[in-house]
């Protein structure tokens, strides 16, 4: 029985505590819904917010449009090639085009920088191209408006607004000293303020994320839409919102401004978003620079250097020797194969060896980039996010080397069927001419995008700097002492 | 109810209260006098907690305000010169809004009562406070008093810049809520609406109370002869 008074009375001086931090949130919310300039500054992130959200589905619509187009015409177009020799064929090509997730109308990540399309052809593994960067203008340098760069680089510049002068205002305008004078600890009043503030910023984010998410899944004919990933996105938004809703507090709370803390909060934002990214690319570029075309091609030179050449009789004497002693033949017209398709296929896999020597170098050159941008994470929380961002939009760099990978397997897959049916389907000779069946009987490329696992193992590290940025904010309100606000 | 017991602040070297011994019993209005700079606020302060003393002590129902900050702030409630409210709130959410703080949630009925009893007009209840006069944030101000119902009320300089009308208003508040046993300490440099307000005047300089006089038992012209003999004495110290 005291057991139950002793819980019931601790139940009803919990509830009354909430009531008191419900009050001075809500005081805060009607505040903040009749200060003009916040009124303004809401309806400008939601406008502006539209306007990407419109643009980004239209640019993904025409961008679909033009792959199904270019996917149709390429399949139509190697089907219907007249008949020829394979490995001619396999000099034809194919274009193969990464698989997007719906979430990429959100953040489109590297794609447009790195391209989403991919020639594939004997011999070279070629980057990929559809690189949209290059049909733009300069003033593209100067930022895309997507839903990503509203919710990432403009809505911590929302919340500065309207939480800067969340304590410096009391002060000023003697309202301080009336709260101060009522029996209401300066900790509810402190939560008070951060529920006020954190609410206005939900009810700004939350018909947003709904919005996006009804268009982005009303959006036909392009991608994947995961409602998981999508969700996590959210999270990870509104992680990253309590971040700069603490650090705004945090930092209203020390001064004795207005003025002050926004100026404050302003270089705090600029520094997140603008100095630390670009600093910490400029030196991951510095101290992990990324070969140039020419030495890419001195590199492949080198390592291709000795090898055979599948075009070149003369380079191959030695394989020819061999491959006849092995038979325990004397004439290559008395192998069981073309030996023809066997030498182009022994030069393409020198070929393949002397990419992937390159390509390992230039991958390494980018995690170590990739390394040093993370260290950067640590003093700004706006890199995680962005990492996280296009991860689960699978616009990153790592879903566009994954899918890279992927290419180069089916690259050397489909150059060894045409090299194959050379071999096997002809004596001698590069005379040989295949058909449409050939054509038609080539390996499928398919591609799946990664799992949630393989995401969120590739994310790791920024989640954990993300939840340590969030960790780190609370600590630092915490630190926060009723007397150290004294006006 | 409000009491001081040797009670000195300094800020540095200067002394802003000086071993001030004071005591406002229930139902009394004490007015305390004096120039610029005599110690008034800062005597306001002490009682509100605003600021530690630096020797001596303040008690308000018989309780320490340095050591007891929140629990005396429930017996006392404060309306200084400029009373501050929220100016994109309404009067009568100001008013929710503090009174929820204090003394939990009064019906929204009892709330314009205490609106009206502190007389503001029913047509400003709902207008936004930026567009309020001074007399009429003050009578919010007394209408949060009123909500929280407390022992004590500490006001500082509530009348100055209000027009004749506004004071003589403010005056008639005061005297209710002192019939209701509340004590009141009001700071001012009204000589004439201390004497016709209080029971008790004070004249404070240099942080010292000089002296204390029945408001009944002095009359106007020996109240204005000390009181300008303090600001004299002042001026020629300066």
């Amino acid at each position: 029985m005291s057991l139950n008074r002793f819980t019931w009375s601790r139940f009803f001086k919990m509830c009354r505590r909430l009531e008191m931090v419900r009050r001075i949130a809500e005081k805060e919310w009607k505040e903040q819904l009749r200060e003009k300039r916040y009124l303004a500054a809401g309806i400008l992130m939601g406008l502006l917010f539209i306007t990407a959200l419109i643009s980004s589905k239209a640019y993904y619509e025409n961008e679909q449009h033009l792959r199904l187009h270019a996917q149709q015409g390429i399949e139509e177009n190697w089907l219907n090639q007249r008949d020829k020799n394979p490995h001619g064929a396999a000099h034809y090509g194919i274009y193969l085009f990464k698989p997007e997730s719906r979430l990429a109308l959100i953040d489109r990540g590297v794609n447009r920088y790195a391209g989403t399309a991919f020639f594939v052809e004997g011999h070279v593994r070629n980057e990929a191209q559809f690189r949209k960067i290059e049909d733009e203008t300069g003033l593209v340098r100067f930022g895309e408006l997507t839903p990503a760069y509203i919710l990432i680089t403009l809505m911590p510049l929302f919340i500065i607004l309207i939480g800067f002068n969340a304590f410096t205002k009391e002060r000023e305008g003697g309202t301080w000293r009336m709260l101060q004078s009522h029996n209401v600890s300066m900790r509810k009043v402190l939560i008070g303020k951060w529920a006020g503030v954190a609410f206005t910023v939900l009810m700004l984010f939350i018909p947003m994320f709904i919005v996006m998410g009804l268009i982005i899944y009303s959006v036909s004919g392009f991608g994947e839409f995961s409602l998981t990933h999508y969700m996590i996105l959210g999270a990870v938004y509104t992680l990253y919102y309590l971040i700069f809703i603490n650090l705004t507090l945090i930092v209203s709370w020390f001064s004795k401004h207005s003025g002050t803390a926004f100026i404050t909060l302003l270089a705090i934002w600029i520094t997140a978003t603008l100095v630390v990214p670009k600093l910490f690319v400029s030196a991951a570029q510095y101290f992990h620079p990324l070969p140039d075309t020419n030495t890419v091609t001195e590199m492949y030179r080198e390592a291709r250097a000795g090898g055979i050449d599948g075009h070149n009789p003369a380079s191959a004497r030695e394989l020819e020797r061999k491959v006849m002693e092995e038979h325990g033949v004397d004439r290559l017209e008395d192998l069981p194969f073309n030996f023809a398709g066997y030498r182009l296929q022994v030069g393409e896999e020198y070929d393949t060896k002397a990419y992937n020597y390159v390509f390992a170098h230039i991958r390494s050159a980018i995690s170590g980039q990739d390394i040093l941008i993370r260290k950067g994470s640590v003093l700004s929380p706006f890199l995680p996010v962005r990492n996280l961002s296009m991860g689960l939009a699978y616009t990153d760099v790592e879903n566009h080397w994954d899918f890279s990978e992927a290419v180069e397997r089916y690259r050397q897959d489909f150059v060894l069927y045409l090299n194959e049916d050379l071999m096997y389907s002809s004596r001698t000779g590069e005379t040989y001419l295949a058909g449409s069946d050939v054509w038609a009987a080539k390996p499928d490329f398919s591609y799946e995008l990664p799992g949630m696992g393989e995401v969120f193992r590739a994310q790791t590290g920024n989640l954990f700097i993300l939840i340590g940025w969030v960790a780190f904010s609370f600590l630092a309100l915490l630190t926060i002492r009723p007397t150290s606000g004294e006006g | 109810m409000l009491q001081t017991i040797k009670l000195t602040k300094k800020y540095g070297d200067v002394i802003a209260v000086n071993n001030l011994d004071l005591q406002i019993n229930q139902g009394e209005i004490y007015c305390l006098l004096g120039p610029n700079g005599a110690g008034k606020t800062t005597t306001v302060n002490l009682f509100m907690g605003f600021v530690a003393p630096t020797d001596g002590k303040v008690l308000i129902n018989g309780m320490d305000v340095a050591l007891n900050a929140r629990e005396t702030k429930q017996h006392i409630s404060y309306i200084p010169e400029n009373l501050a409210l929220y100016p994109n709130l309404t009067g009568f959410e100001n008013l929710e809004f503090f009174a929820g703080l204090s003394n939990g949630r009064l019906a929204d009925a009892d709330l314009k009562i205490l609106l009206r009893e502190a007389g503001l007009q029913q047509s400003a209840f709902d207008q936004r406070v930026s567009g309020y006069s001074k007399g009429m944030r003050q009578k919010v101000g007394v209408a949060i008093a009123l909500a929280k119902d407390s022992k004590a009320l500490i006001l500082d300089e509530p009348t100055s810049g209000l027009d004749p009308q506004a004071s003589n208003e403010f005056a008639r508040l005061l005297e209710i809520l002192s019939d209701k046993g509340v004590a009141i300490l009001m700071t001012t440099h009204d000589l004439f609406r201390a004497r016709e307000t209080g029971t008790r005047i004070g004249i404070m300089s240099d942080g010292v109370l000089r002296r204390e006089f029945n408001a009944k038992d002095v009359k106007h012209n020996e109240l204005e002869q000390v009181y300008l003999e303090q600001v004299l004495q002042n001026v020629q110290e300066a």
